[in-house]
């Protein structure tokens, strides 16, 4: 396999990203309803992707080793050149990609009107995005993982600041510098991480540090790097770009970037702690990442527990998901990377979906809680789709959210810092009881007019897919830990 | 008759397989909605009811099936078969069944039927799922599908605020529970490595746990306290009553609460090595009882009173449990037994009552004897089972329960219990005589009063029946159980005796009380309505104002964070740690507000001046930031462009253009300052690096 190979799901999405603009441009000329080609067209560039990326895996899974090293030049400088990495973790993360980021595209395409002046931009970063975040994934060392990640950092930038009010342009501005100071933080990491290793390949990396003579150096570096990366993932109280951001951002925006951006950082955050910088003989950070998880999820938890505006709340939890994913990586077990894995896949669809409904109602000015009074028997599907996530989301068994938080859970058990598994549990209840709000309004309380409204048949379809998966996956969840399993072997000790 | 094989399969898979097709059903002939509930649910009976042949063949020792669920965690999808968790799913399947036939009729005239019979199934089939488990986390799953439906179910009238409100608090209060019961049942996963009840035996046997014992346990009966609602998360289940009477009946008798009592019978053979977990739930129980018991006799509602004598008979069959031996572990099932007869009974009387007469005021009731005379004699029969009048089951079993504690030796639960049978007997006793005797009262004078249909009474009778002649069982209950008590003659005289003495007190008490009404107009109006005993009881303990305290308490403490470090926190700390720093600047900086512009201003020096004098009207950092930039560019875009008219240059005049417009448009309009979220990144990063400073270097 070469760099081509590897690439070729990158260049996919970015050729296709490109030609979008003019082709749709065309399109709208001629009598053929730009919608219908829009549909056509997301779904033949996931699709060409799918394949693509189909090739690695069966090269991947067909060979004995536990991963596959892809350098752009051969020996003596390897540990100097772009590297790219194919193992489980990041096959596993990219196939979640696709098979969320096919359904929010469509869902994008479907709620952003095709006759909209610019639409054909938006879709065209929708593509682009998706494409970096996947070259990220792939990617072996920590310089391409920076450039990489920057780009979708970029392109997530203007997708938020599309609608151009200016709540979207403040918190796109709010967001573009919160994004460059980490990348100063992270650049100025790996520069001493360079210093320490003389490479940033994540092999040499690792071995040299387990070695190294100068773990003060080390601290120091990490500092820097987590520092970076806690900005980008949104840590509390590294968080407050996050809720304007998602807030202001167009709805089906929110919903991708949620899927895809939010769970990319994650697993960056998770490859850098648990693959590269994990020596904890050396530098123990458990403890550090106890702190800030702790501090996540109830900061998350309680400020949306006081959010009136729903969209802004689903903001909100997307923090209070940072937290969870982070017990499970700070517990470094086989069980806590399963959970971790599985965790990020169910968290996509989950905030994807309330995104997704939240974005139904706000095409009809709905915002607020008090606006979405009586929602349950104007809008019964939509509503049921809502509370599917909702139920997910507070680890209800019988949906995904379930199985993903029992293997955190178990997983911190098993570690040195147990007790986060309380916090876990506690903030569990805080969960559950925000959410049955918004369900009580939705159901018991009075609708605020005698206004019919017509649900949308379109944008249900995407919403549908997801809680099909959600609820398969929460009874069979064995169709994703199967592919895990393989990945838990990987954690180096 | 079924194969076990399948049976322990099919009884809980038909009502959930069932439940999915209902709205199918409603759309194809609504009205025959409850007739097909009632035929999966008797399909499910089938299946119990062949699942019984299967022990009673001698060889009543536990049969596993199981197919693979989640490989990767080692993890199967099994059933027991044994004749605990037989015999409750016969409870539950029968009266499930029961109840449907009820429902039938009772609910005809709702709307959302449908939406009814559904959550109904699901509910029924949730509870056999449960008691035929085979593993921890398998019972979890159904545990939580239990308590989904009935928060639906408590909620069914959801547009009445209260029901909501019951129902949301039915799931909340037994959540708490739940989360530490998956911690408990978490706690045991990762030392034992498997869920499996039997293998978690043999590995606690073989003393593989390192955690104690005492915390798993405590945690997992936790979540049976939630369930079987004792005290102090007891709170939800008077609210419940807010749902329909069958679903109340449901609840009470067959499923729901008996949930928790079959979780903790079930994990006894792992934990009856634990002596302070056998302790606490004796206690635990008795207390409720006792409590629960108080309440029942001052409530005033027709419902409420069944639910709080719910409370209390949980209480007792969880202190029979708690008394470690083998006998009151059989006390506690055959208690079990007895009150899901008498307690579905008597709440399907309720509804039927509440049915003609449109009220649940026990004062506005009386004198129904005569006009429902099928509804009176059930509902005696019922009343006196709970009572532990002989010859009813409630009798027999309390006897039982008795016969245990007296030969454990156990005097403070002896009182108890003593206590709460005797308060038993009395408020049934009342309940009887102001819903049925005495004179009609002038509320139901223009009511039609009569009894139900046969469909509805039917059902009633049948469990009358049951009531009568249980107690009779008690011995082939004990042989199918596979308990082998020792037959004490001084156990059982001296509980017998007890059961004599509890009536003598109780019966005169209450015939004086409730049937002569002697002393209702003097004694109870001026004295005791204002006792504060009495307000203390009828407000039951002051748990609810506690719960909602605390709940106020943490929905104000997040809005108060919200506010504090959401918006203000980060903006005052600059200023508290700038203030002494600005003091010394304040001749040449007392125009500069924040702290970071401050640190900006020292950077770049003498630049940063020119441009503040010509922006003094600015005052935040990033504003001024654009201007400068915006500024300078459109400067020299606009000379540039007076002579090279490129396409380059009029790009750059157009973003220079854009810049300076929304800078003005992000001044307007302040949502959180960016300086803030800076500051609050830095502030991160100092944690960061203080902990890691503090922990990360060995």
């Amino acid at each position: 396999m070469n760099i081509i190979d590897i690439l070729l799901p990158t260049i996919v999405f970015t050729v296709c990203s490109l030609l979008t603009v003019p082709l749709l441009r065309l399109v709208r000329k001629t009598k053929f309803n730009p919608q219908h080609f829009m549909v056509a067209w997301v779904l033949l560039t996931f699709s060409a992707a799918a394949a693509g990326v189909f090739r690695i895996a069966t090269e991947y899974f067909g060979q004995a080793e536990s991963f596959l090293q892809i350098s752009s030049v051969d020996t003596l400088l390897e540990s100097m050149s772009t590297v790219f990495l194919v193992d489980t973790v990041s096959v596993y993360m990219v196939i979640a990609y696709l098979i969320v980021g096919s359904i929010t595209c469509l869902y994008g395409v479907l709620h952003v009107s095709s006759q909209e002046n610019l639409s054909e931009r938006y879709y065209a970063l929708m593509l682009m995005v998706t494409g970096t975040v996947i070259a990220a994934t792939f990617s072996g060392d920590l310089l391409t993982l920076f450039i990489f990640w920057e780009a979708t950092a970029a392109g997530s930038c203007f997708l938020v600041a599309y609608k151009k009010s200016r709540e979207s342009l403040e918190s796109a501005l709010k967001y573009l510098v919160m994004v460059i100071i980490a990348s100063g933080f992270i650049i100025y990491g790996l520069s001493l991480i360079f210093g320490l290793t003389g490479s940033l390949n994540f092999w040499t990396v690792r071995d040299v540090l387990l070695t190294t003579a100068n773990p003060e150096l080390l601290v120091v570096a990490f500092a820097f790097i987590i520092a970076g990366y806690a900005i980008e993932t949104a840590i509390v109280p590294f968080h407050m770009w996050m809720p304007d951001a998602y807030t202001a951002a167009p709805d089906s925006a929110s919903a991708f970037l949620s899927s895809i951006v939010d769970q990319g950082s994650y697993y960056v955050l998770l490859r850098v702690l648990l693959f590269i910088l994990t020596p904890t003989a050396v530098v123990d950070w458990r403890f550090t990442v106890a702190i800030f998880s702790a501090i996540t999820m109830t900061a998350g938890n309680l400020f949306a527990l006081a959010q009136q505006n729903v969209k802004r709340m689903i903001s909100y939890v997307c923090i209070a998901d940072i937290g969870y994913n982070l017990i499970a990586i700070t517990s470094i077990t086989s069980i806590g990377l399963m959970g971790n894995l599985f965790f990020f896949f169910v968290a996509a669809m989950e905030t994807a979906l309330a995104f997704m409904v939240i974005g139904v109602f706000r095409k009809m000015g709905l915002e607020t809680l008090d606006d979405l009074s009586g929602m349950g028997r104007k809008m019964p599907l939509t509503s049921v789709a809502f509370v599917c996530a909702a139920l997910s989301f507070s680890g209800v068994p019988l949906f995904a959210g379930f199985i993903a938080k029992y293997m955190v859970f178990t997983s911190v058990l098993q570690s040195s810092v147990a007790w986060l598994a309380v916090v876990g549990v506690l903030n569990s209840v805080l969960q559950t009881s925000y959410f049955l709000r918004v369900i009580h309004y939705f159901y018991a309380k009075p609708a605020k007019s005698d206004v019919p409204f017509k649900e949308p048949k379109k944008l249900l379809v995407p919403i549908y897919c997801l809680v099909v998966i959600i609820v398969v996956l929460g009874l069979y969840p064995d169709l994703a830990l199967d592919l895990l399993s393989a990945a838990a072997a990987l954690l180096p000790t | 008759m079924i194969p076990v094989e399948y049976a322990a399969w099919l009884c809980w898979a038909i009502p959930f397989a069932g439940s999915l097709f209902v709205p199918l059903v409603a759309k194809v002939r609504r009205r025959s909605v409850g007739w097909y509930a009632v035929a999966v649910t008797f399909l499910a009976v089938a299946c119990t009811l062949s699942l019984i042949s299967g022990m009673l063949g001698g060889h009543a020792d536990a049969h596993v099936y199981s197919i693979p669920w989640m490989p990767a965690l080692n993890i199967d999808l099994s059933v027991l078969v044994d004749p605990l968790s037989v015999m409750m799913a016969n409870i539950a399947a029968c009266i499930g069944l029961l109840i449907m036939i009820y429902s039938v009729n009772y609910m005809k005239k709702e709307k959302a039927t449908p939406r009814f019979f559904f959550f109904m199934l699901l509910f029924i089939g949730g509870m056999l799922g449960l008691v035929m488990a085979n593993n921890l986390l398998q019972m979890y799953f159904f545990w939580e599908t239990v308590g989904l439906c009935s928060y639906s179910l408590i909620g069914f009238w959801y547009s009445r605020d209260d029901a909501a409100k019951a129902g949301m608090k039915a799931f909340i209060v037994t959540r708490v529970g739940d989360i530490f019961l998956l911690l408990g049942i978490l706690l045991l996963y990762v030392n034992t490595g498997t869920f499996n009840f039997m293998e978690i035996k043999e590995l606690i046997a073989a003393g593989a746990v390192s955690v104690p014992m005492l915390t798993i346990s405590i945690l997992m009966l936790i979540g049976a306290i939630g369930k079987s609602a004792q005290v102090p998360l007891h709170v939800w289940l008077p609210n419940a009553m807010e749902g329909p009477s069958p679903v109340s009946a449901l609840i009470h008798g067959a499923t729901m609460v008996k949930a928790g009592i079959y979780l903790v019978a079930r994990i006894y053979i792992l934990f009856s090595i634990v002596q302070p977990w056998l302790t606490t739930i004796t206690y635990v129980g008795g207390i409720t009882a006792f409590l629960a018991a108080t309440m029942a006799l001052t409530s005033s509602d027709l419902k409420r009173v069944l639910a709080f004598s719910t409370i209390s008979q949980l209480g007792m069959i969880m202190s029979a449990l708690g008394i470690g031996t083998e006998l009151g572990w059989f006390a506690s099932q055959f208690h079990v037994i007895s009150h899901a007869l008498f307690k579905s009974l008597l709440f399907l009387c309720a509804g039927v009552i509440m049915h003609v007469t449109h009220t649940l005021d026990l004062k506005q009731l009386g004198g129904l004897r005569k006009a429902m005379p099928i509804t009176f004699i059930v509902s005696v029969i019922g009343a006196f089972s709970l009572a532990g009048i002989p010859p009813f089951s409630g009798f027999w079993s309390k006897d039982t329960i008795f016969e245990a504690i007296i030969l454990a030796n156990n005097v403070p639960l002896f009182i108890l219990i003593f206590g709460t049978s005797v308060l038993t007997a009395i408020y049934s006793i009342r309940w009887i005589c102001s819903v049925f005797l005495g004179e009609r009262s002038a509320f139901l004078a223009d009511h039609h009063i009569h009894d139900p249909s046969p469909i509805i009474y039917v059902p009633l009778i049948l469990l009358a029946a049951a009531s009568c002649i249980t107690g009779f069982f008690k011995t082939p209950l004990e042989h199918y159980l596979g308990v082998h008590a020792e037959a004490s003659m001084s156990g059982v005289l001296l509980a017998s005796a007890t059961s004599a003495v509890i009536l003598a007190i109780a019966v005169p008490v209450a015939y004086y009380l409730y049937y002569k009404k002697r002393a209702t107009s003097l004694f109870f109006a001026r004295n005791l309505l204002n006792n504060p005993l009495y307000l203390l009881i009828s407000n039951g303990y002051y748990f609810d104002a506690v719960y909602n305290k605390i709940l106020n308490g943490v929905m104000g403490l997040a809005q108060f964070t919200c506010r504090v470090i959401e918006r203000s926190g980060v903006q005052q700390f600059p200023y508290v740690v700038a203030c002494g720093a600005s003091k010394l600047a304040q001749g040449t900086l007392n125009y500069i507000e924040s702290f970071l512009d401050r640190f900006v201003y020292v950077i770049a020096g003498g630049a940063v001046i020119t441009a503040h004098k010509t922006h003094v009207h600015l005052d935040a950092f990033l504003d001024r930031f654009c201007y400068i930039l915006a500024g300078g560019t459109v400067e020299t875009a606009r000379v540039t462009h007076e002579y090279i008219d490129s396409f380059l240059d009029r790009m750059v005049y157009l973003f220079a253009g854009k810049t300076v417009e929304h800078g003005q448009k992000i001044k307007k309009m302040h949502r959180g300052p960016l300086p803030d979220f800076v500051l609050a990144a830095a502030l991160g990063f100092f944690l960061i690096v203080i902990l890691l400073l503090l922990t990360a270097l060995r």
